[in-house]
């Protein structure tokens, strides 16, 4: 059902006229929710953000990673650091970011075309998306009018509707992206870093796939039925993989 | 370009890449697609193309062959698909993930340039394809000899040249020593390479005069390594150089050339390797040499399932070869032949179906115009062949029919004569010792000579009832080993007591039948296949007899391959006895039905010639 909503509403801001990025994004098509995860591009992104509030919040830095053909392709990787409107504070130490790297970087603007750029025609993939997504609405009205209409993909969600599914749920169970990589025998990263983290989603996922079905069966779909543990923004998607994930 | 964090830190920390500066650990780095595998799930499955460099980044791998034997299981930081990627082959061994495993995939492109960019690289991913390969069993020479020195796997004496000669006298020294490259000398020693290549690209495709110093178009300095170094030093070396002749030295000699065709020998173990090998042998000592791997080729043939028909001709051609070398030597040492001659291989090796323990027979025609005193040219070409042969492992025939007999090395006219008479005026017991001889074949010399004897063996013969009764008489010696309620009959005695001779009951009544009914067509092919089709269609016999016949011996000569096979495993001698207890339920009624075939096909022969 949610699909369908935002297919439709993409599809009647066809008619406007949108800035480039924006414009491309409208126009080229969103994966079916039968799209098997083999053919799916998706883009698994990583904010470093000024704030844990997405009404106040900056963008620090962005990393990203393609997932094509069910593998993490470290070609497409990329990372931008943000010049911010404010000031830094303390947030840059956590992120190791110093002052003048983030005065060398990029306008947001700027940055968030190049995001935009990257999700066209792609599914949108965030470990914990409600703050980075929200965030990323927020931009996007400021400088389209509009939200990100893109499907999106939460690791976080999807593995807690599958403990839920298994009546596993225990409130004790940590959902952070390091723990659930542990549970899948994934590395353990030590460096904090947006494109690290968007990496490190983007594993994490392939993993989730291979436990759950396997990626020849995995297909994108909405789940209209179950979508409440995931608290994001009034527009955003909702995307998860198929049954095998919820059913087992 | 940004650095990739995490990817490009655990590359840097790999043995082998840790060689490679930044900016190629980035170029690496961005190149990597990482996979995931669960538990159980496989990854590269035997036959198959990879393409790339397989790097486990957590997990664990295991890689099987095709028998399910475990090969290796490699760990985090660990590679494989290095001999698939390296030598773009097709996948060798199955591998599966056995833990949870995070791959990377290095493309082979990226890869390559890598190996380009750094020779420690390179180097390093060599001896590690190396180290892989001695764990294949698919490499028993190499595998069995981690110790193989450079030295040893030269092919032959090097072939040299003063600097000073023309490119003409050099090729002409490459065509008459059949190498295809040359080491060019100064008084200093080795000072150049030139190789078919160089004749190739750097006179005939620019028109250089042949005429010009051979030093115009030799590869200067050449690189060398010493005889002690290991053998896959010599493959690394040639790998990194991109040369295909690698000159062995030990001290300030000279030992010979490695060409790659010696070290995927010991790679491949490929029969045609053999052939080839055989055939670069300038002495009798390096034919028998060189046989010294035919056991082992044997057991590889047999191993992979070959079946009694094609390693008959395996076999048979590597008798042949090694005929046809030994010829060579001979002539070389005993200068030219002083008339056309004929090397004839009878029995077996005449029809394609020589088996693991086939001894040799032979004959010498020679020209009509053969004069007494070229006997003793003749008599030592003989002796050198038939001890050159024994020594190869094909045994001296028992029965004297070997061309070092001289009643076996005769002129053409004398030929003719001993087929006239065992044709036209046949005894029962000459004819016995007979047969053997209507296998003929040219295996080197005049084969015109076989071809006239051939010729007028084919019209008498069929025109000669008696002969052919006799012959089919003769054929009953060799009786199916069917009891009267078709229980088998066994040796009573002897050190084959309770077994069955395979090949008196099983093979000789097949290979008489259809030695009888080809001749009796008319016909004088040489296998025993054949000759069944063929007298099928002349209408000697049905072509369900034919058929039934051919099935029959294939089923039999498939029980003595993998019988002969499992003693040369087992490093004993083979034979042509099976213990009918040994063999399943099934396989044993194969046999009777096989059998049984033999009998109802003897009984139409005798009925044939009426002599039931």
């Amino acid at each position: 059902m949610k699909h369908r909503w935002l297919t439709l509403r993409r599809r009647l801001l066809r008619n406007r006229h949108f800035e480039a990025p924006f414009d491309t994004l409208l126009r080229e098509d969103i994966p079916s929710p039968r799209t098997s995860f083999m053919d799916a591009e998706i883009v698994s992104l990583d904010i470093e953000t000024t704030a844990l509030d997405a009404s106040r919040a900056e963008m620090l830095s962005v990393g990203w990673v393609l997932i094509r053909k069910g593998m993490v392709e470290m070609s497409t990787a990329d990372s931008c650091v943000v010049r911010p409107s404010g000031d830094v504070g303390g947030s840059a130490s956590v992120h190791g970011l110093t002052d003048t790297m983030v005065e060398s970087g990029d306008d947001w603007k700027l940055v968030l075309g190049e995001i935009i750029e990257v999700l066209a025609g792609r599914v949108l993939l965030v470990h914990h998306a409600g703050l980075d997504k929200a965030l990323l609405d927020r931009l996007c009205r400021r400088v389209y009018g509009q939200p990100l209409l893109v499907p999106v993909i939460d690791t976080l969600a999807l593995e807690h509707r599958r403990l839920q599914g298994r009546h596993h749920i225990d409130e004790q169970q940590s959902l952070r992206l390091a723990d659930l990589r542990q549970r899948y025998s994934l590395p353990r990263y030590d460096a904090h870093d947006c494109l690290v983290d968007a990496i490190a989603t983007a594993e994490l996922l392939i993993a989730m796939v291979a436990h759950n079905g396997g990626a020849d069966r995995a297909r994108l779909s909405s789940n209209s039925t179950s979508s409440a543990e995931i608290t994001v923004a009034e527009t955003s998607m909702p995307f998860a993989l198929t049954s095998e994930l919820t059913a087992s | 370009m940004k650095e990739i964090p995490e990817v490009a830190r655990f590359l840097r920390g790999l043995p082998g890449f840790n060689y490679l500066d930044d900016a190629l650990i980035e170029a690496c780095a961005r190149a990597i697609r990482i996979a995931y595998y669960r538990k159980g799930e496989n990854i590269l499955t035997i036959g198959e193309d990879n393409g790339q460099l397989h790097i486990v980044r957590s997990g664990a791998v295991e890689l099987l062959n095709s028998d399910a034997e475990l090969i290796t299981r490699v760990a985090e930081s660990d590679c494989f698909g290095l001999p698939s990627l390296m030598n773009d082959a097709p996948v060798r061994n199955n591998s599966a993930a056995i833990e949870d495993s995070l791959v990377y995939q290095l493309d082979r492109e990226t890869f390559s340039a890598a190996r380009r960019a750094s020779s420690d690289f390179d180097t390093w991913f060599i001896r590690a394809l190396s180290e892989r390969l001695l764990t294949l069993p698919a490499a028993p020479a190499l595998r069995g000899a981690s110790g193989v020195t450079a030295g040893s796997i030269v092919g032959r004496a090097p072939v040299m040249i003063d600097s000073t000669a023309s490119v003409r006298a050099a090729a002409t020294r490459m065509v008459d020593e059949r190498v295809s490259s040359m080491l060019i000398m100064d008084e200093t020693g080795v000072c150049g390479i030139v190789t078919d290549r160089d004749i190739r690209s750097r006179v005939v495709a620019t028109g250089l005069s042949t005429g010009r110093p051979v030093a115009e178009i030799m590869t200067p300095s050449p690189i060398t390594l010493d005889s002690q170094a290991h053998a896959y030093e010599a493959a690394l070396l040639m790998m990194q150089h991109q040369i295909h002749h690698l000159p062995i030295t030990s001290g300030r000699d000279l030992i010979g050339m490695v060409s790659r065709s010696d070290f995927m020998r010991l790679e491949t173990e490929h029969p045609l390797y053999l052939v080839g090998d055989i055939g670069k042998q300038s002495t009798a000592e390096g034919v028998s040499g060189a046989c010294a791997r035919l056991p082992g080729l044997i057991v590889g043939q047999i191993d992979s399932d070959a079946g009694g028909e094609q390693l008959g001709k395996f076999i048979t051609t590597i008798t042949d070869t090694v005929t046809r070398q030994l010829l060579r030597i001979a002539e070389t040492k005993l200068g030219p032949p002083p008339c056309g001659y004929a090397w004839m291989a009878l029995g077996s090796q005449g029809r394609f179906e020589q088996s693991a323990r086939s001894d040799q027979d032979n004959a010498l025609v020679l020209a009509n115009e053969a004069q007494a005193k070229d006997d003793a040219y003749f008599l030592a070409m003989a002796e050198i062949v038939n001890d050159g042969l024994d020594a190869c492992g094909f045994a001296y025939c028992p029965g004297e029919v070997m061309a070092s007999n001289s009643k076996w090395r005769q002129p053409l006219r004398q030929w003719e004569q001993y087929f006239h008479k065992w044709i036209t005026v046949p005894e029962e017991k000459a004819l016995m010792h007979a047969n053997i001889f209507f296998d003929l074949r040219c295996v080197s010399g005049d084969a015109g000579l076989v071809d006239e004897l051939r010729s007028g063996i084919r019209e008498t013969a069929r025109q000669n009832e008696i002969f052919l009764a006799l012959m089919a008489k003769n054929a009953m010696d060799y009786q199916p080993p069917l009891g009267f309620f078709r229980q088998f009959v066994l040796e009573k005695s002897g050190e084959h007591k309770d077994m069955l001779d395979l090949k008196r009951h099983g093979i000789m009544p097949i290979v008489e039948i259809a030695r009888i009914r080809s001749l009796s067509a008319g016909e004088l092919r040489v296998s025993t296949r054949s000759r069944l089709l063929a007298a099928a269609g002349a209408g000697e016999i049905t072509g369900g007899d034919a058929s039934n016949l051919i099935d029959a011996l294939d089923f039999v000569e498939k029980l003595r391959v993998e019988h002969q096979g499992r003693q040369l495993s087992a490093g004993q001698n083979p034979d042509n006895y099976i213990a009918p207890a040994d063999l399943s339920p099934l396989v044993r009624q194969n046999l009777k039905a096989a059998f049984s075939q033999i009998r109802v096909s003897q009984s139409a022969l005798l009925n044939r010639f009426h002599l039931a």
